[in-house]
């Protein structure tokens, strides 16, 4: 298989590296936060407690939709222990309307409630028990409205409008229920779908679900009226964009006054990036009272207004030619985005330029609406609305296959662009270089023994046996509409010797921090234990824009490798002189530094940095005698992620790979047990094999839960039935099975530092699609509507004649 | 029951005895971390349905979110901070660390003490039943590979100790 040029010298680089360094990047290196974990001595949002603070709550709106007609906090003020109790109107003086795409939030409502669980007031309190019980005895007085619960509502012409202000704003495009819309066009669709030889169409149905962090989301603000400044501890994914988020959300305060710190955050998986009303309430509260204030969410807040996946309504077409060419997709999207806009818009359009997947698809129409309803607004949440298009997507080509009779194995494979064909733009401009999922097929297909599964009817016990595909073709690091995607990062040594990075990501259990720290040790020469992260912490760490994405191995990484190479030479004059040899035969290896190829000239970090820090400058030469720096500093900035207008490259950079699945059906109960799973993806460079698996099986796993057991039900006033965990079922380790068929492919991306590319969200979105097509195998029939639980697959069982007793 | 009501309980605490008095409502979980500052149980839903918050009863796992610390008189009680034998980790957490049996680490105090207490019944447990112990806690980051990998990882270690 040929390669580029541009590869091949990156991977002798790459190689060359290695070898230099002892190899920290590629080697599964333990968790560098994993000895506090595994010990219960980490430290949570909800373990930080600072002297004099108070307990705040939120009192949550019991209806769906209804205007506010009171709101009597008499009884709840009166009780012992509690220090206020604040409504909107209390609120108003600090704060602005806010909101990531749209202006559409206020941390507590004034005029309205839109959703079951909004926050309408606040109860300040000695202790969280008692402000719980205050919060309890705030009565609300409401006058029902009509509710918005689905997209068919929000869309009808006597529908209620959930935002009258910004439907009536000029300046604003909320049109009625419509929060935005999405037009991309490429080709000719209507040219492309009339010539076509098969057209398929279909109308898919996805789920409401919530990603369920097991950490609920929390915070303790802490503002400090002699400093004029505000410490935000939140659990949260970017703590330099918070500051932004919440300067806008708060009236007065400016990103110079605030400083956000990030403990460990249990799990995130994209619903703790934006500003929530907690934080911006416990921030004006604490601002308000001069005293450090706590909110921490619990479960059932964090079920109904925590924010998570959006469903929607995908009415699509596929067309293919007479040769198997894919020719034409139009898709048009129905997005319940709840009751705010939050990142809905986004999951529409980003994902929509990449809606093609791996498929070089030359007509392409992609339109979308984030439509308000009466429910739980979404956000942004692993996958980032590619798994809802690529449920649709994958099905649609599995039908046009049985259709043309045609092996859809042979037709992925016919439409997805070679290694050899790269690098090249996509029809919707996005630019694809080195990426390889032709072999991804092939090792999976092998993982899986896809032949001894595909139409093969049933197993010994009984049981219908399918075997299903589904691809990725993932963004990883968005361009902001700023008009950067960038993470700058220091390497700095003490003293000591001892390193440290730098860098303004989070930790939400990926590992990144760790690959971040590999990546520093591989360039110094040094070993992973010798490098310490320091992250969380918004005056500490230089810019950067968090973890989410899949940006911060590829971006955060990529500039802390920079860095490290800008302390190399700093060091370098010196150590060329300890060593007594030319400059560019100095060696970073083996823990400090050498001659090259000549370890018995060596000095170790530790020595140099006493050398640095300690010895008499008049020694040194004179260029070296004002000081020499222990730290490189560099910012990474992509020149691959553009703005789309409505085409472009959104992203830095795109991951590549396929999944598949074994599912046995029970002909009795119409029960789905995903007996088998194998995935191979194109990671570029894996920093950590064994952190790669962990994310993949963790992303794996929590897509069977979205495709086989989660959904939000609300009922038709908009009530969530099932808002506790004990209703709404996460998969346990009963549930999954063993996810051990990992085989990645590394092509390098020859523009990061060690040609790693995305990983996280990227295993979970073929799962859906790789599920239903694995049923449609087994039977024969087509289920468009998520999740695939037993009440929707036996009476269709059933009026297939396959049901058994 | 009053809100001021009070209880006395004596209790061993990973290995150490106390007598406390506290507000007889007061929840096991609470009384771990407000008041020993033993955060490491943590608090993820609050209905016995996550096992963030298990803890060993007398050496049996249990649930402190949804027990009373009166319950918990004159008995036993190991936290996952009492698992490590001074400096040294557990088995189970030195396998947690080595096999990547956690990633954000919220659950992961709840499965330690839970896979420790499978251990200490059954030395080497089968798949099946190392899923079925741990079906009462809930992971949402690992997908559960590596945590069945870790269990049996560390029943290996602990018969290699034996």
């Amino acid at each position: 298989m040929s390669k580029s040029d541009l590869t091949q010298e990156h991977e002798q680089e790459t190689r060359a590296e290695a070898t230099e360094s002892e190899g920290e990047v590629g080697k599964s290196v333990n968790s560098k936060f994993g000895r506090r974990l595994v010990t219960g001595t980490g430290q949570f949002v909800d373990d930080i407690n600072i002297s004099g603070q108070r307990h705040a709550r939120f009192v949550r709106s019991q209806l769906a939709h209804a205007r506010i007609v009171d709101i009597d906090t008499s009884e709840a003020e009166a009780m012992d222990g509690v220090e206020l109790v604040w409504t909107g109107e209390d609120l108003e003086p600090y704060i602005e309307p806010y909101g990531l795409i749209l202006p559409d939030e206020k941390p507590l409502s004034t005029d309205r409630a839109r959703f079951v669980g909004d926050e309408l007031a606040v109860v300040v309190a000695k202790d969280r028990l008692t402000a719980t019980l205050a919060a309890e005895k705030v009565d609300v007085e409401y006058e029902r409205l009509d509710t918005v619960t689905g997209v068919d509502d929000a869309l009808d012409d006597d529908a209620p409008i959930l935002h009258p202000d910004l439907d009536a704003d000029p300046d604003i495009d909320v049109d009625g229920n419509i929060a935005s819309e999405y037009d991309l066009q490429v080709g000719d669709v209507g040219g492309a779908f009339e010539d076509a030889a098969v057209v398929v169409e279909d109308t898919f149905e996805t789920n409401k679900t919530n990603p369920t962090p097991l950490e609920p989301k929390g915070c303790v603000a802490d503002y400090n009226p002699g400093e004029q400044e505000l410490t935000l501890h939140s659990s949260n994914q970017a703590p330099h964009l918070m500051k932004e988020y919440l300067s806008e959300a708060l009236a007065d305060l400016a990103p110079s006054n605030i400083v956000v710190k990030i403990p460990d955050i249990g799990g995130g998986f994209g619903v703790k990036i934006e500003a929530f009303p907690h934080e911006v309430c416990a921030s004006a509260l604490s601002m308000a009272l001069g005293r450090p204030i706590k909110l921490v969410l619990d479960r059932l807040e964090e079920m109904q207004a925590g924010r998570g996946r959006h469903d929607e309504r995908l009415n699509a077409r596929l067309a293919l030619d007479d040769d198997g060419d894919i020719v034409g997709w139009d898709v048009e999207v129905l997005q319940s985005t709840g009751a705010h806009a939050s990142f809905g818009p986004a999951v529409i359009s980003s994902a929509g330029i990449t809606s093609a997947g791996p498929y070089y698809i030359p007509n392409q129409h992609i339109r979308g609406k984030a439509l308000y309803t009466n429910v739980m607004p979404g956000s942004a949440v692993r996958g980032f609305g590619d798994p809802q298009y690529t449920f649709a997507r994958e099905q649609l080509l599995e039908e046009a296959c049985a259709e043309l009779g045609v092996d859809p194995m042979a037709i992925r494979r016919q439409n997805a662009p070679e290694l050899e064909d790269m690098p090249m733009r996509s029809p919707t401009g996005i630019n694809w270089r080195g990426a390889d999922i032709h072999e991804c097929f092939d090792r999976v297909q092998d993982m899986i023994n896809w032949d001894d599964h595909r139409n093969t009817g049933r197993t010994k016990d009984g049981k219908l046996r399918g075997v299903g595909m589904g691809t990725l073709m993932k963004r990883g690091g968005n361009k902001k509409v700023a008009g950067t995607e960038s993470d700058a990062a220091v390497v700095q040594m003490n003293k000591f010797g001892e390193i440290t990075v730098l860098i303004g990501t989070a930790s939400i259990g990926q590992g990144t921090e760790t690959g971040i720290v590999q990546i520093v040790a591989d360039t110094l020469g040094v070993t992973s234990e010798e490098v310490k992260p320091i992250i969380g912490d918004s005056d500490v760490t230089p810019e950067g824009f968090g973890v989410w994405a899949d940006r911060g191995t590829i971006i955060g990484g990529s500039a802390a490798a920079k860095a490290a190479e800008d302390l190399k030479e700093n060091l370098r004059p010196l150590a060329a002189l300890m060593l007594d040899v030319d400059e560019d035969a100095v060696e970073f290896a083996g823990g400090g530094v050498r001659e090259t190829g000549n370890p018995n000239n060596a000095v170790p970090m530790a020595d140099l940095a006493h050398e640095a820090t300690f010895a008499n400058p008049e020694d040194r030469p004179d260029e070296m005698k004002d000081g020499i720096p222990l730290v490189g500093r560099a910012r990474f900035d992509s020149q691959e992620a553009e703005v789309p207008d409505p085409k472009g490259s959104l992203s830095h950079g795109y991951t590549w790979g396929c999944l598949a699945v074994v599912v046995d059906i029970d002909p009795t109960t119409g029960e789905i047990d995903v007996v088998d799973v194998a995935i191979s993806e194109d990671v570029g460079k894996a920093i950590n094999p064994k952190m790669i698996e962990g994310q993949t099986q963790g992303a794996i796993a929590q897509a069977l839960g979205e495709v086989l057991l989660e959904h939000y039900d609300y009922d038709g006033s908009g009530n969530l039935t099932n808002g506790s965990l004990v209703d709404y079922h996460l998969p346990t380790a009963k549930d999954v099975p063993l996810i051990n068929k990992i085989d990645e492919v590394e092509t390098p991306d020859p523009t990061t530092s060690h040609g790693q590319k995305g990983v996280g969200e990227c295993p979970l979105v073929p799962v859906p699609a790789a599920v239903a097509n694995a049923v449609a195998d087994a039977t024969g029939i087509r289920f468009t509507e998520l999740p695939l639980t037993p009440d929707r697959v036996l009476p269709r069982l059933v009026e297939e004649g396959m049901r058994e007793l | 029951m009053s809100a001021t009501e009070t209880i006395t309980i004596d209790v061993t605490l990973n290995g150490r005895s106390l007598e406390e008095t506290l507000p007889a409502r007061t929840l096991l979980s609470e009384f771990l971390r407000d008041h020993e500052h033993l955060t490491g149980t943590h608090r993820g839903c609050e209905t016995a349905k996550c096992g963030a918050c298990t803890v060993l009863l007398d050496g049996d796992p249990v649930k402190s979110c949804n027990m009373l610390a009166a319950q918990v008189d004159g008995k036993e009680l190991t936290t996952v901070e009492g698992l490590m034998d001074g400096d040294e980790l557990h088995p189970v957490q030195e396998a947690f660390w080595d096999e990547h049996g956690m990633q954000c680490g919220f659950c992961t105090p709840g499965f330690v003490v839970s896979a420790a207490a499978l251990l200490e019944e059954n030395e080497d447990p089968t798949i099946p039943e190392i899923r079925d112990h741990l079906a009462g806690n809930i992971c949402r980051c690992t997908g559960y590979t590596k945590i069945i990998d870790s269990v049996q990882k560390a029943a290996e270690m602990q018969q290699e100790e034996r």
